[in-house]
């Protein structure tokens, strides 16, 4: 039996082949580096391809108004239909209607991966990579080689994702991350595993779509009866087995630093983050103010909140969970990449510490100081005391 | 090829080979950028033709072609490390850079040793004379390359 990566490619494990792609993500961080290239150049299918404004948005610096302001002008020249801006961070505004299960689709960013979570073969790409697949429809891939993980007990999709980061640590690089879901975990939590499986330099990573991908489409009025078995077990090079027990927190500088919270619990806190595109989205957002309803954020801490979209922070306000968070002293920005790659909107002085619901820690991630990353239960608690908590109350 | 070894070590993510500050157009910014996560001051020292020699998992993290251009806008033609990223192997490749896989290099090479990179024979001969190889790129890739589905290292063609 083939493997879902061979599936989705053409070919054999370790072939080199040339595959046609459904869809194409591009971002205003990383398209400003292709339009000299595309320069009288036209895109194979405009339709296919969305645009979204999320890095820079809005743009801090004029330099950066300048790049959004000429993605406007390529979507508007190269006839592409579909191009948001204020709507939500690319990869979560891809799984709102547009990557469907068994599409294989293009994003000029890392956590591509993330649209494994609905069945999907979501693979990130470079400018010029992205460049070639926006004139051709196509490029060259290595099927990769599948990595099985298996999900067995765990309540929150950081500290799954987390837990994966520390078994794996980079050993899916080049590979495919192919999840058996035995606890049924909701969308949200299986977005932000998909999403954070970019920190193993997984190729993919692949929820095979099945009752909860269905009713999550639901919503979008889609429809997929697209099945994909999981590949056979005999065929994956490796099985890791996730099963998680207590909150966990990534301690710097690496995603796969991870220790037990009570083994980090007490060190101060100067900034919390809860969003990015591995978090913020409704069930964070109601994790965090489940914790922060009647309290308030520690006068020493800076609590910044991101809905990971439009749409989540609409469906927020109505449940009255934006209420909350803001009562409790939060500071709600508008969806967007913001603080956790260091663009604008939070970064770090020197010596200060934020502990964050982001993928990512990496040296300078943030700016100056340090990051630690832990789930928006543990992150919102930390606002509350000014240290990271020894547990999470339930 | 004769190239000066600037070494880093394990594990170099991309938000340290160029932080996200110094995305720019201007590529006299982007340079500035290169490795700055590491040696702030690496671009004044950096040559034409300097090698980066680093150790396993070069360029993991961020997927930014910034990180290969500004290599590029440097000059510097190999990039020698254990492994790589899969973004920085492609970013490379899609720059003009070889991206070569050697085993063991970091503990034998020193900062600015001489090594002589051999490209299409596949090996590296070190300051002291050792000679350690590597696996040229594979010929169904180089055809793939030629038929132009990506477009610009001259080199692999």
């Amino acid at each position: 039996m083939k493997t879902v990566s061979e599936r989705f490619l053409g070919g054999e494990e370790g072939e080199y082949v040339v595959k046609e792609v459904d869809r194409v993500m591009l971002h205003d961080g990383n398209a400003p580096l292709i339009f000299d290239d595309m320069e009288g150049e036209d895109i194979w299918d405009p339709d296919a391809v969305t645009s979204v404004v999320d890095h820079f948005c809005p743009p801090s610096t004029s330099e950066r108004a300048n790049f959004v302001k000429r993605l406007r002008e390529f979507v508007e020249e190269k006839g592409i239909t579909d191009h948001v801006e204020f709507q939500g961070i690319c990869h979560q505004v891809m799984c709102e209607g547009r990557a469907l299960p068994g599409e294989l689709v293009a994003g000029i960013d890392s956590h591509s991966t993330t649209y494994g979570a609905l069945g999907a073969f979501g693979i990130g790409f470079g400018s010029s990579d992205t460049v070639e697949i926006l004139k051709k429809g196509k490029t060259w891939f290595r099927v990769p080689e599948t990595l099985r993980v298996e999900i067995s007990e765990g309540k929150d999709g950081t500290d799954i994702a987390l837990s994966m980061l520390e078994k794996i640590r980079y050993e899916a690089n080049y590979k495919t991350i192919e999840f058996v879901d035995k606890v049924g975990l909701d969308m949200d939590d299986r977005l932000t595993v998909a999403n954070m499986a970019a920190e193993t330099g997984a190729k993919a990573a692949f929820f095979p779509p099945d009752e909860i991908t269905r009713r999550y489409l639901e919503d979008f009025g889609m429809k997929s009866d697209v099945e994909i078995p999981s590949t056979e077990e005999e065929r994956c090079v490796k099985r890791v087995d996730i099963s998680v027990k207590e909150p966990l927190v990534a301690v710097p500088h690496k995603p796969y630093n991870v220790k037990s919270l009570s083994r980090v619990s007490g060190k101060d806190i100067d900034q919390v983050f809860i969003g990015s595109c591995a978090s913020g989205r409704l069930s964070d957002l109601r994790k965090a103010a489940d914790i922060l309803e009647d309290e308030e954020v520690h006068p020493d801490v800076r609590l910044l909140v991101t809905p990971a979209s439009k749409r989540i922070e609409e469906k927020a306000l109505k449940e009255g969970i934006i209420e909350k968070l803001v009562n409790a002293g939060a500071v709600i920005l508008n969806s967007s990449c913001g603080p956790c790659p260091g663009i604008d909107k939070g970064l770090l002085a020197e010596d200060e510490r934020c502990i964050a619901t982001q993928n990512r820690n990496y040296p300078g991630r943030m700016g100056e100081g340090e990051v630690y990353l832990a789930s928006a239960e543990v992150c919102a608690l930390s606002a509350v005391e000014g240290f990271i908590p020894e547990e999470v109350r339930r | 090829m004769r190239c000066r070894a600037r070494v880093f070590g394990h594990d170099i993510t991309l938000d340290e080979i160029h932080p996200g500050k110094y995305f720019s157009l201007d590529p006299e910014r982007v340079v500035q950028g290169l490795m700055a996560g590491i040696e702030p001051e690496f671009h004044e020292s950096v040559q034409e033709d300097d090698v980066i020699v680093a150790g396993r998992y070069f360029g993991m993290g961020s997927g930014r072609e910034s990180g290969a251009w500004a290599i590029q806008l440097a000059g510097i033609r190999v990039v020698v490390a254990e492994s790589f990223s899969r973004y920085m192997f492609r970013n490379c490749v899609n720059r003009g850079i070889w991206p070569l896989e050697v085993k063991g290099i970091l503990d034998k090479v020193s900062e600015k040793d001489m090594l002589d990179v051999y490209l299409k024979k596949g090996f590296v001969i070190l300051e002291d004379g050792e000679e350690l190889s590597f696996e040229p790129f594979p010929p169904k890739m180089k055809k793939i390359i030629k038929s132009n589905i990506t477009p610009r290292n001259d080199d692999v063609r």
